[in-house]
């Protein structure tokens, strides 16, 4: 009889399909009308077109294939806005320009200074605009700036090519191969980060046709192994972590247990989400036989937070870290320098992410546990290894609540959800099968906030986070497996990965894609 | 690039084994197909002519065939299911057992009419056809029996994972379980007013598609297609607007659009002075589905305008049914005066 109310309360047979609109639904517009990598249109038509004419054109010689590349990564780029493109066009030339001005010449610090201050200038007018207006309590100027795709990350190449060239470390290569390595369309829209001194010489040497059946099989499995991580693993959670962050920033009191599940599900989002975007990106390169470094290691398996970061966004902390900390100083210059570069340089990679406070907040949390960290590691007080990854896990994924959650209010809301502030509330139908429960929190039909809001999405959660947790924690990045492994995550994720692009009526976008 | 196909191919094969043979959702998807299944048989033994009303889950839990079909003194069958399963499918299985004379009532949820047909394909019923009904499913277009083949995500081999050792180790009787949420005219009768759960309908959130979302819809075309074979046939179908939250932003052009879905195709339309549109405290646990209080009163306003539109006679309600309906938070029953109830 227990059954009874049981099954009363699953809900789906009554509200499977459209009963009950999930409220991240309105808050996050799900049609996407960008090129993506986890679209039909991308996989179905784009990509075999751009591989085709690549090789195709390749009998002609490097400079045709790579022509077409360049073509291709500029229809990719205009698909959304075709005006963009001029943007990154003009981005392209005035920085392939700055790059023979600042190689050689004897006033290169000057052409090196002009150029990082274009660079960030077009970086700060396109995405801070608005959020400086904002603070300042200003009208946007021009009536609200619209964000190019990508822009943080084509920004971020070239002001590496500039210091690059300066340094001597490069020569500034013919315009194309130049254009090629900005606009190459794997990375342009949400990285990888790649140093120029190691993409440049692969586009020198590029030899089209030479060896484009092993191309294809290693980009192609790359490839497919992101892509399942994103529609199977990040796209499957984004239905845990949505509604706690949509009802927290609406202001709706979150319980414990909704809290706990839409964070944890969240963490596990955005690393599938893109660490998924990052395979892709490199499967895809390696198609056209370029090779792209990991941007992942099993991040939530660091042992400390300094460890974390260099397994998280691989290619942007390497990035921040020669590019910004170390010029800052990094800690030649004493403690307090230290801790002050350290933090400057997290703020400011918090900012990157986004022209919000929240994700300053997110930076300067981690600042705070790197310096921590680095306190910790000068006294040598020892903790076991089980210990030092919890507790980095669990700063980690304390901090994504900032990243996520959409203004201060939503964050504090969030947190007091997770603190318990607003009690623990259990469906009372697992009330009913364990009545100890009852000691535990109040009893309450469904938890709203919690996957489509039905008595069995509690299971569903805790069976899906279980899974997921176990791959980011217990098993190997897609990088570090062998044949034999790779082999069984493609048969264990390439049907759900193939209903996923042709079957499911939306497609969700990659978290990262408009940072 | 051979071991590559290969896996893929596996992949393949594999999952059509599972979710073909293998991995069930009995408590999600085996329930609803008993439900189908159950009302279906009591449809096929009705006498013509019958009222019949098909919709989503609108239908059972806002409408009450017990108290329409009492006052206009027919037989009468609360078809609608969930809305998540296709109309193609439930107007394959319904058709046939409608005849010349008989009278379908449809109350069609909103996104009935503007779900797309890569909606349709995804459709929740695709998992129950292809695992349990292929005889369905064979009826059906390419594209559904595409979807249906691959109808599942991870997630619901999960739930899967979840669900089978729930039935298999527990004591449940589905046939038991029904019948303590459904009568025997398929109504809806565990949606009592105190079990409303009053927090999620506060928080609840949903924009009601405009009038070219159902002008381009799939599921438009299809419901269309069905009213003119149904019609041509000699039944009579009587389109109808689905309960909702008072506030909800439906314009006149959709409700236009809607009504032009039927009588475009040989039907007729009617709809209520309120639209159909309740407070908030009016439903149990969603905005399609009203609490039994509500769910009686709407259905005597029902049977009044089905009867002014049939030229039938009509019964006024039992006083037990008066007395329930008079709970509805909802405006005075003026129109409906105690003296009126049987």
């Amino acid at each position: 009889m227990l059954w009874r109310g049981a099954i009363a309360l699953l809900g789906l047979r009554s509200n499977c399909g459209y009963a009950r609109v999930p409220l991240q639904q309105k808050i996050q517009p799900k049609r996407v009308i960008f090129v993506l990598f986890n679209t039909k249109l991308f996989i179905l038509v784009f990509l075999p077109l751009a591989l085709c004419g690549f090789l195709l054109l390749g009998r002609l010689g490097r400079k045709p294939a790579l022509g077409w590349l360049f073509a291709c990564s500029l229809i990719f780029y205009a698909w959304w806005k075709p005006v963009l493109v001029l943007l990154l066009m003009a981005s392209i030339s005035v920085n392939f320009c700055l790059g023979k001005s600042v190689q050689g010449r004897k006033r290169s610090g000057a052409w090196l200074t002009g150029g990082l201050t274009f660079n960030l200038a077009l970086l700060g007018f396109f995405k801070y605009a608005n959020f400086f207006a904002a603070l300042l309590g200003l009208r946007p100027p021009f009536g609200g700036v619209l964000l190019p795709l990508g822009i943080s990350f084509f920004t971020f190449q070239q002001v590496m090519y500039l210091v690059d060239t300066s340094r001597g470390d490069i020569k500034p290569p013919p315009f194309l191969d130049y254009a090629c390595f900005i606009a190459f369309f794997p990375h342009l829209i949400a990285g990888p980060i790649v140093r120029p001194a190691h993409i440049l010489p692969q586009f020198a040497g590029l030899q089209p046709r030479k060896d484009w059946r092993v191309h294809f099989s290693e980009g192609g499995e790359i490839f497919l192994l992101g892509l399942a991580k994103k529609l199977v693993l990040a796209d499957g959670l984004a239905r845990f972590a949505d509604p706690g962050f949509a009802a927290a920033g609406a202001g709706y009191p979150l319980t414990l247990i909704e809290a706990w599940s839409a964070l944890l599900a969240y963490a596990l989002q955005i690393y599938f989400d893109f660490s998924g975007y990052s395979d892709m990106a490199i499967g895809l390169a390696r198609l056209f036989g370029i090779h792209f470094p990991a941007n992942f290691n099993s991040p939530y398996q660091a042992r400390n937070i300094s460890e974390f970061w260099r397994r998280w966004n691989i290619t942007l902390s390497g990035f921040l870290r020669e590019y910004l900390y170390i010029p800052l100083g990094g800690n030649r210059r004493g403690e307090m320098r230290r801790i002050v570069n350290l933090m400057a340089t997290m703020l400011l990679g918090g900012l990157w992410h986004g022209a919000a406070l929240r994700f300053v907040l997110w930076g300067g949390l981690h600042g705070a546990f790197l310096v921590l960290h680095g306190w910790w590691r000068r006294f040598g007080l020892p903790l076991p290894t089980f210990a030092c990854r919890s507790l980095t896990l669990l700063a980690v994924i304390l901090a994504w609540v900032p990243f996520r959650a959409s203004g201060f209010s939503a964050v504090m809301n969030f947190y007091q959800g997770l603190f318990g502030y607003n009690g623990i509330a259990i469906p009372a139908l697992y009330i009913k099968m364990l009545p100890a429960l009852a000691h535990l929190g109040r009893a309450v039909p469904v938890l709203p906030y919690l996957g489509d809001a039905r008595s069995l999405s509690l299971p569903q959660a805790a069976v899906f986070l279980a899974l997921g947790w176990f791959i980011a924690l217990a098993l190997p990045e897609l990088h570090s497996m062998g044949r034999t492994r790779r082999s069984l995550a493609l048969v264990a994720s390439f049907a759900f990965s193939f209903q996923a692009l042709l079957f499911a009526p939306d497609t969700l976008p990659f978290l990262y894609f408009q940072f | 690039m051979r071991r590559i196909f290969l896996s893929c191919a596996l992949s393949i094969v594999i999952y059509l084994v599972l979710f073909g043979l293998v991995v069930d959702r009995p408590l999600s998807l085996g329930l609803l197909q008993l439900e189908i299944s159950q009302k279906i048989s009591i449809m096929a033994a009705l006498p013509s002519p019958k009222l019949v009303i098909l919709a989503g889950s609108n239908g059972p839990y806002s409408h009450s065939c017990s108290v329409i079909g009492d006052m206009l003194d027919m037989p009468c069958e609360n078809a609608g299911i969930a809305v998540g399963i296709g109309l193609d499918e439930m107007f394959i299985r319904y058709g046939p057992l409608l005849h010349r004379g008989d009278i379908l009532y449809m109350p069609m949820e909103l996104q009935q009419y503007s779900a797309t047909g890569a909606e349709y394909r995804a459709g929740v019923d695709g998992e129950i056809l292809f695992r349990r009904d292929r005889r369905i499913l064979a009826q059906l277009s390419w594209g559904r029996i595409l979807g249906a083949f691959f109808c599942c995500s991870l997630a619901d081999i999960l739930e899967a994972g979840v669900e089978m050792p729930l039935v298999r180790f527990g004591e449940i009787n589905p046939e038991l379980l029904l019948a303590g949420e459904y009568n025997a005219q398929g109504d809806r009768i565990d949606n009592v007013r105190a079990d409303a759960d009053a927090e999620l309908l506060h928080h609840v959130v949903r924009a009601a598609p405009d009038a070219a979302d159902i002008a381009q819809g799939y599921g438009k075309k299809l419901i269309a297609g069905f009213v003119a074979r149904e019609s041509a046939s000699g039944i009579l179908v009587v389109g109808g607007l689905p309960t909702d939250f008072l506030g909800t932003q439906l314009s006149m052009a959709a409700i236009a659009e809607i009504a032009s879905v039927y009588t475009a195709n040989g039907g007729a339309f009617m709809a209520l002075p309120n639209l159909s549109l309740y407070p908030p405290e009016s439903f149990f646990n969603s905005e399609d589905h009203l609490a039994q209080p509500c769910q009686f009163r709407h259905s005597i306003a029902i049977a009044y305008r089905l009867a002014a539109l049939l030229h039938r006679p009509v019964r006024q309600p039992s006083l037990a049914v008066f007395q329930l309906a008079a709970a509805c938070p909802v405006q005075s029953m003026t129109r409906y005066p105690m003296s009126a109830a049987r």
